[in-house]
């Protein structure tokens, strides 16, 4: 009788075979939403979460990014904190570069400290900081920054004259 | 544009949801489901709305969401199959006053959300006077008492 529209003296469109097919599908359905909150926690979603928050470069190097989020959401801002530790170029100046690519694909709220002034070149823009550091006396910068592209995007952030390091991220929906 | 697709992923997201969680959570709703589902209804709006408040685009929200409901009930009438996807189908708890115990298990019902329903409904006073109770797609629970003999 798994499927009828009799089932003792009632008229009803019982479907016991459908009805365990339904019942193992909620099943995994609720498994699936376990394991969503797991991965929104460990910020797989975007946002914080072991593994969203992510490092490019090494902390000695004259530059590097020593905090950026891989997950990002469209529309919400995040930040990009990098990491100078060079001889300061001439006149006590540092100059951060973020290149087009990643420009594209990412609006420029703030930069914390506020840079003395922003230069644009040939497919980058340059961030001009009045900072004077000793070596081994790193500083860091602040970018906020609002996703304006979905899926993966990336670009590089160097050091005027100097190295420079990728970033990688996501941005969901 | 963005407000159709926001819209439709919205509603496909929860159609799906409320499907996977099961009849059982909805029907029966406690003071607190209510709250829950204000909260979740709370959740949406600023995924569903984005940051664009203007008229226009509540006006596209509302008329993609009332399209989508249209376009899934004409769909749902049209395609059996699909029909029993999004409604379920009946399941019979009491069979001719025997209580089906694995199917209330697996239903999440209790023997006394039966007898509830029983004295609500059909004024029982005990389970013996239960001929049928077929827990329907809808999430209630109907029952059909023995007629006195």
């Amino acid at each position: 009788m798994s499927e009828s529209r009799h089932a003792g003296g009632l008229e009803i469109g019982q479907d016991l075979r459908f009805q365990r097919r339904m019942w193992a599908i909620q099943r995994i359905g609720w498994a699936v939403m376990a394991l969503s909150i797991l991965a929104a926690l460990l910020g797989l979603f975007g946002g914080a979460g072991p593994l969203s928050v992510a490092v490019v470069g090494k902390e000695e190097a004259p530059i590097s990014v020593e905090q950026y989020y891989r997950f990002l959401r469209y529309g919400a801002p995040t930040t990009l904190r990098v990491h100078v530790d060079a001889p300061p170029g001439t006149g006590g100046e540092v100059c951060v570069w973020i290149d087009r690519e990643y420009l594209e694909s990412v609006q420029v709220q703030s930069v914390t400290p506020e840079p003395a002034r922003v230069e644009a070149g040939s497919g980058r823009l340059t961030y001009v900081f009045d900072a004077e550091i000793e070596p081994g006396q790193p500083t860091a910068f602040t970018f906020t920054l609002q996703p304006e592209k979905l899926g993966a995007i990336g670009g590089w952030v160097g050091l005027e004259g100097g190295p420079s390091v990728r970033v990688e991220q996501f941005v969901y929906p | 544009m963005e407000s159709v697709l926001r819209a439709i992923a919205v509603y496909a997201f929860l159609l799906a949801i409320f499907r996977i969680t099961g009849r059982r959570t909805m029907a029966q709703m406690t003071p607190f489901d209510l709250v829950l589902l204000l909260i979740v209804a709370e959740a949406t709006q600023q995924g569903l709305v984005g940051d664009d408040f203007s008229v226009t685009n509540a006006v596209v929200v509302v008329v993609t969401l009332i399209g989508a409901d249209i376009l899934v009930t004409f769909l749902t009438h049209r395609s059996r199959v699909l029909d029993r996807w999004m409604n379920g189908v009946p399941l019979i708890l009491i069979h001719d006053g025997e209580v089906i115990d694995d199917r209330l298990k697996k239903a999440r019902i209790d023997l006394d959300d039966i007898l509830q329903q029983a004295r609500a409904t059909q004024g029982l006073e005990r389970l013996d006077q239960i001929k049928y109770a077929v827990l329907e797609r809808g999430g209630d629970i109907s029952i059909i008492p023995r007629r006195a003999g």
